[in-house]
């Protein structure tokens, strides 16, 4: 496969708001002042000061030189900062596309199956967008959905409308504390993968999260019989 | 650790901190790939000295160091 080569480019900020009601994950739209090239699930750079320190951000969506991040901001780190701080039109320096997290294109007879916690759904959704929205694939698209609870949805719409719109994308958000709601699944995104698949040989999957989460699920997804070469996964930290 | 020595750098890499986030092979990949092993390993080509400066910094691990006449410059 062949990934853009990366360029360092200006952006200024268009939007900035919170997704979700407890106000963790941000969202920020740029413009960019020149044309950039992105594969889904790809990421971007930020240069968050002038010692050169820099963070990456997965890109959820890009439309023409227009993209957008969601980040979790909770963390309070330099990068979290970094991002609070940022006013609408104020300009920042950004490197990118960065990044292999991208959909093998090569394998184009599995089924996909595509498993994220928290701010890790960021990269899966410009993939599942680009797959369903602009490629009309019609191959068997799975998506489990791990938060802690209900505070902290977002994007459930955006998820809901295609999953009404595409037969072959099936949602799965799971929550690990719902609380009293029972509108959700209650528990861990393994659990669930585990209840709804007996096998997993004819699956490809794109996993995104923390270290912990990965390990959980590529041990899961190997004993379902997914081969090594299948399993694609972007670590957040 | 493995170390390599381009123009005024000494570049070592950290592979236990590599989570293969490809950063560094984005920006520089004359110099870093992940195609040997699932872990940051040098390329065997040459760059700029800014642009290996920039690998390094783009890593979101802090996976690269960069040493200049024995002083460490990268990560701060």
């Amino acid at each position: 496969m062949i990934f853009p080569r990366p360029q360092k480019f200006t952006s200024t900020v268009l939007l900035k708001d919170f997704l979700d009601n407890s106000e963790k994950f941000l969202r920020i739209r740029f413009k960019s002042v020149v044309a950039f090239e992105f594969l889904a699930g790809q990421y971007f750079s930020f240069k968050i000061n002038e010692k050169g320190e820099r963070r990456s951000y997965s890109v959820a969506a890009t439309v023409g030189d227009e993209f957008e991040i969601a980040v979790d901001i909770s963390p309070e780190g330099a990068g979290s900062e970094f991002l609070k701080s940022l006013q609408i039109g104020q300009e920042t320096e950004v490197l990118g596309p960065l990044g292999r997290f991208v959909i093998d294109e090569s394998h184009r007879q599995m089924k996909l199956l595509f498993v994220a916690t928290g701010s890790g759904i960021v990269p899966l959704k410009a993939m599942i967008d680009d797959l369903l929205l602009k490629k009309q694939d019609a191959r068997e698209i799975t998506l489990y959905w791990g938060l802690r609870n209900r505070a902290d949805i977002f994007w459930l719409e955006e998820f809901n409308l295609l999953k009404n719109s595409f037969k072959n994308f099936h949602f799965h958000l799971c929550l690990s504390k719902p609380g009293e709601t029972a509108d959700y699944l209650e528990g861990r995104v393994t659990k669930w993968i585990d209840t709804h698949f007996e096998s997993l040989q004819e699956h490809e999957a794109y996993v995104c999260g923390s270290h912990e989460m990965i390990a959980d699920v590529k041990k899961l997804l190997k004993e379902k019989g997914m081969a090594a070469e299948n399993l694609h996964e972007e670590q957040f930290f | 650790m493995s170390e390599k020595i381009i123009g005024n750098y000494t570049i070592k890499l950290l592979e236990d901190n590599c989570i293969s986030a490809a950063a560094c092979t984005s920006v520089s990949p004359e110099v870093f790939t992940l195609q040997h092993k699932n872990s940051v390993d040098f390329a065997g080509g040459t760059d700029t000295e800014e642009n290996i400066l920039l690998a390094a910094q783009s890593c979101p691990t802090g996976a690269i160091e960069i040493y200049e006449n024995g002083v460490k410059i990268w990560p701060l």
